[in-house]
């Protein structure tokens, strides 16, 4: 019956029950909305770099390299020359070597020549197809072929550039050999190739027969080069000059390596080391910056809620001291006055938290929906973190708290002068 | 002993005050079963007072208050509060209803607050009889003052009380409400097996209840019993 009355209480003023309510939603939305890119910001981040201890690329900015090769968001810092693969990869520190070619995009996503090593690094499989085995052939990630809706067989054109709407290379147009089934990692988003089809599509090599042999001394044609340097201007050293490479992912042999090979490889003139472990560390602290100050924002909204959920009931309280002087004389206990405005502020905390954490996950949905970036994350609606128990219980306990002292005033009602003034 | 058997309520050598001022001060009375009577005296002679006593939402300075064989002295605060929920019926003089509820739950919370099962059964049958059952879902915004003062006093006598005290139930109302409501009292105690005990200075009452006892008149010390 005290649940009966405390909603009817709510129901009797809709607007302000809604009001706070929505208030308090608000906050644990954005936790929640938080709680749910954070995590998969930080898994994504984890998962792409995850065996890799180490990138050797050109100078530069280390955490430009680190997002750049691995997490492919961020432009290169150059290129390094085609014999560091080799001489890298037979060194006595380093367990595996995958070279990374960089420069062209399809759409949104970037075409990587690279080695089978490098889906394999991830767990990728075939859905369909195979890998490449001549130059121009391409096998595209899960994410792309569902975008894109390219099959094995179909043939697309990739733009010049990292950036989205390059010009094409309309006249090297690649050929879909496979399909990857899908990893959660950064695999998924890109179209994989050989080495030496980013040099051919640049026009590096002009003879299929001389794919393999990537030390081919041809010279950049005149006619590319004028579009490389363009692109250059505007999508920065995402071009390759003669056989080159763009990064190699390296995975150490022994931990020793850890404390030897990096600056061994920033002593060779044009390159430098970067951990990813230690880049990521760094960004995350950047990102928790702006994730703490929205959690703020999300707790400042939930006291708010509080604030305004205090007052209702307050004024509340004040029109209703006959029905408190009434239930009394029913036979109320004073703890029973004090249960029912707990009551009713724990229900009014309910909705809103249940409406808060809905709010949260039906934004992650549509953030998912509407920005690429969130997709790439793996953001979905239905994902549920352990984490948001405690912000429905912070939640909850905000509202109890904020009816804990209209709840005191309602046992304390000094029934007997209610009952003489109030005629 | 003979007193005992008979009264409903006993009042020995009861003071109380507001400050150092002496509000009531009553030395012996009792009220018999069924013998509905009216607490008169003028303003502020200490009626209100009385009734909150009586129903145990005050605690007297001095004296005992006696309730069939129950002094409500030796009970707690807690026991109080569930005494007067089964035992005590009352009916304040604005008939307040809590307007967030309606009639039939009105009814069911006074139940529900007594800690008896929900009869609704016994709340249906006292709508019929007093002509609200059509009333049932309505919240008392939508009642005539009659109707809300109906359902106040089936409220009242729900949970079939000892006593049922009223505090200045007519006052505020015209002749013919007035007279609605007396009569309505009287039948409504009966009914539940009651003893009404109505504190007024409405003349108008003493048309049908005989004054039991009289407050505020030194010259008139009360009479020992109802």
């Amino acid at each position: 019956m005290l649940i009966e009355l405390s909603l009817a209480y709510l129901r009797e003023r809709p607007l302000i029950t809604a009001l706070n309510t929505l208030l308090l939603a608000l906050g644990v939305g954005v936790i929640v909305l938080l709680l749910l890119v954070s995590e998969r910001l930080e898994q994504r981040l984890t998962r792409d770099a995850a065996g890799i201890d180490l990138v050797i690329g050109a100078k530069g900015s280390p955490l430009q390299l680190i997002l750049s090769s691995v997490y492919h968001v961020d432009i290169p810092t150059g290129n390094i020359p085609f014999e560091e693969v080799e001489r890298w990869r037979h060194h006595d520190l380093v367990e595996a070597v995958i070279p990374l070619a960089l420069g062209d995009s399809l759409g949104s996503f970037r075409i990587v020549g690279s080695e089978p090593a490098y889906p394999e690094h991830y767990g990728a499989e075939f859905a369909e197809g195979r890998y490449w085995q001549a130059p121009l052939e391409a096998v595209l990630g899960a994410s792309v072929a569902a975008k894109t809706g390219l099959a094995v067989g179909d043939r697309f054109a990739g733009n010049h550039g990292l950036a989205p709407g390059g010009p094409a290379h309309a006249d090297h147009p690649y050929t879909v050999v496979g399909i990857l089934t899908p990893t959660g990692s950064i695999i998924d988003r890109l179209v994989l190739t050989g080495i030496d089809s980013i040099w051919r599509s640049h026009g590096l090599i002009d003879d299929i027969g001389d794919g393999d042999d990537g030390h081919g001394d041809a010279g950049p044609d005149v006619d590319h080069h004028e579009e490389d340097t363009a692109a250059e201007a505007s999508s920065g050293k995402s071009t390759l000059s003669p056989p080159a490479v763009t990064a190699l992912l390296v995975t150490y042999r022994t931990p020793l390596a850890a404390v030897q090979l990096p600056p061994l490889v920033n002593r060779t003139p044009g390159l430098q080391a970067a951990a990813p472990a230690w880049e990521m560390a760094r960004l995350l602290a950047l990102i928790g910056v702006g994730v703490n100050t929205l959690r703020g924002f999300g707790l400042v909204l939930m006291a708010a809620a509080a604030l305004s959920l205090f007052v209702a009931l307050t004024t509340a309280l004040q029109a209703r001291r006959h029905d408190l002087a009434v239930m009394r004389t029913l036979g109320a206990s004073p703890g029973t006055l004090w249960r029912q405005l707990l009551l009713e502020g724990a229900l009014l905390a309910a909705l809103g938290t249940v409406l808060g954490v809905l709010l949260g996950h039906v934004a992650a949905g549509l953030l998912a929906l509407v920005s690429p970036d969130a997709e790439a994350l793996g953001l979905r609606s239905l994902h549920i973190r352990v984490e948001e128990l405690y912000v429905v219980a912070l939640a909850l306990l905000t509202g109890l708290a904020a009816a804990m002292i209209p709840a005191l005033q309602a046992y304390r009602t000094d029934i007997v002068r209610l009952l003489a003034s109030g005629r | 002993m003979a007193e005992h058997d008979a009264s409903v309520l006993t009042l020995r050598r009861l003071v109380h005050r507001f400050g150092k001022r002496v509000v009531l001060d009553i030395d012996r009375w009792s009220a018999a079963k069924g013998r509905h009577c009216l607490i008169e005296g003028p303003s502020g002679s200490g009626k209100s007072t009385l009734l909150h006593l009586i129903a145990g939402l005050l605690r007297p300075d001095s004296g005992e208050i006696i309730l069939e064989d129950q002094p409500l002295g030796a009970l707690s605060g807690r026991a109080l509060d569930r005494l007067r929920s089964q035992r005590i019926g009352i009916i304040l003089q604005n008939f307040h209803l809590i307007e967030a509820l309606d009639v039939r739950a009105n009814l069911r919370l006074a139940q529900s607050l007594s800690g008896s099962q929900p009869e609704p059964e016994v709340i249906d049958a006292l709508l019929a009889q007093l002509g609200l059952s059509g009333l049932a879902q309505n919240k008392p915004a939508a009642l005539s003052q009659g109707e809300r003062q109906r359902v106040a006093i089936i409220r009242a006598v729900l949970n079939r009380p000892t006593l049922l005290l009223a505090d200045e139930p007519t006052s505020a109302l015209d002749d013919r409400h007035a007279e609605a409501v007396l009569k309505l009292l009287i039948d409504q105690a009966d009914a539940a097996g009651a003893t009404l005990l109505m504190a007024t200075h409405d003349s108008r009452a003493k048309a049908h209840l005989p004054v039991g006892l009289k407050l505020g008149d030194p010259s008139l010390r009360e009479r020992p019993t109802c």
